[in-house]
């Protein structure tokens, strides 16, 4: 070993230049082999790292005008809130029929809240469920056309689901040629409780 | 048998003649007399050699010092955006999750059908003499079914029964919602001195969203 060493000693001293050349060359190869996959490990990252950031930046841009939609999609869904039947409220909800067949002089013969109206699919998850009233009501035919219409207008998403006219008896004060009957089913949309 | 063989070929060499003269030359330290040394070619290999690694792994080392600074500016930049960007994707969820309140219930309250809007332009549509008895509306997408009557039982109230079918057929805001518009029945009520008719409105399926709005 001390042999060896000292070999490597007369030939450093004798040819200087090389041995240092060489030892140059020796350490340049370990530093370049070690830090080889720095470069494509770091690019790699670099491309990564645009690209998120490119995602962030176009959902900014994207996002310009979500806050003034939310605002507006809140608003309405606040709106129907605010319109919607509360299944529970059932006075408040019969009030209503009362109030059109004042309003319209048709005579309401029977009105039922359906309590067993059948939910959409997904209806536990859901916000505003479907809520059905059955109508029978007697009156001229424009009027009780008028009442439909109403409802229609009145409710958030109401809308008859069936309905028959007939012919009916008449309302005192009324022509018995136009007297109708009508029975009918409506629908309203209410808040799930 | 290997003595022999030795012997034979120390004779042969002796045979084959010795060097001409002694060299006496102590070749360790005379000095290279090659017009360029071997040393010089030697180190001028090494240099170059090890000049191109350094330049090769400097170059390499600048790229990954740039990479580093544009990564870090990349950092900055997402730092800056995700803030903002946090605040979009709470809207968004905010956003869609309202507006699920919204389509579930379009999906069942949404009717693309007015009964009363329906009846208003088949009052439209009647003439004199046309009286609609019974209505049944069934529920959509089923179907409407009318009964009526036309005053008289003549040649002239089948022709305006007739009339009046046709142009319900006809009309571009039924053809647009039924299917069909069929009569089911028509025959003399002689009770009444009238001409019964009854009328089945089939609802038209795939096109029914447009409606009568």
């Amino acid at each position: 070993m001390s042999m060896d060493s000292s070999r490597i000693l007369a030939g450093f001293k004798k040819k200087p230049g090389i041995t240092i050349s060489a030892a140059l060359i020796l350490a340049v190869l370990v530093g370049v082999y070690i830090r080889y996959d720095q470069l494509e490990m770091h690019q790699t990252s670099l491309t990564d790292l645009r690209e998120n950031l490119v995602k962030l930046q176009r959902n900014v841009v994207n996002s310009a005008q979500l806050d003034r939609q939310l605002s507006d999609i809140k608003e309405i869904n606040s709106k129907i809130t605010g319109a919607a039947l509360r299944p529970s409220e059932l006075a408040r909800n019969l009030q209503f029929f009362y109030t059109l067949e004042v309003g319209n002089n048709v005579k309401l013969l029977d009105l039922r809240q359906q309590t067993t109206a059948t939910p959409p699919p997904g209806a536990a998850a859901q916000v505003y469920i479907p809520i059905r009233f059955e109508v029978n009501m007697a009156g001229e035919y424009e009027q009780l056309l008028k009442v439909m219409r109403e409802i229609e207008k009145t409710f958030v998403g109401g809308s008859v689901v069936s309905a028959v006219i007939t012919p009916g008896a008449a309302v005192p004060g009324q022509n018995p040629d136009k007297a109708r009957l009508l029975s009918m089913v409506v629908q309203g949309v209410a808040i799930n409780q | 048998m290997l003595a022999i063989l030795k012997k034979v070929s120390s004779t042969r060499k002796n045979e084959l003649g010795a060097p001409w003269r002694v060299d006496f030359r102590d070749l360790e330290t005379l000095p290279d007399t090659k017009a360029v040394r071997t040393d010089f070619l030697v180190n001028i290999l090494l240099f170059t050699l090890l000049g191109s690694l350094l330049i090769f792994f400097t170059h390499r080392e600048i790229t990954l010092s740039g990479l580093k600074d544009d990564i870090t500016l990349v950092q900055s930049q997402i730092a800056d955006t995700s803030t903002p960007n946090l605040t979009a994707e709470t809207n968004f969820r905010d956003f869609l999750s309202e507006e699920k309140k919204i389509k579930d219930m379009h999906a069942w309250a949404v009717s693309p059908f007015s009964f009363p809007d329906y009846l208003i332009h088949l009052a439209s549509l009647m003439p004199s003499g046309v009286r609609a008895s019974r209505i049944q509306y069934q529920g959509f997408p089923e179907a409407i079914l009318v009964s009526g009557s036309v005053e008289g039982q003549n040649v002239s109230a089948s022709e305006t029964a007739s009339e009046f079918i046709a142009s319900l057929q006809q009309d571009e805001r039924f053809k647009e919602l039924f299917a069909s518009v069929t009569n089911s029945n028509l025959g003399r009520n002689a009770s009444t001195g009238t001409l019964s008719f009854e009328l089945i409105f089939t609802f038209a399926k795939p096109d029914a969203s447009r409606g009568i709005k």
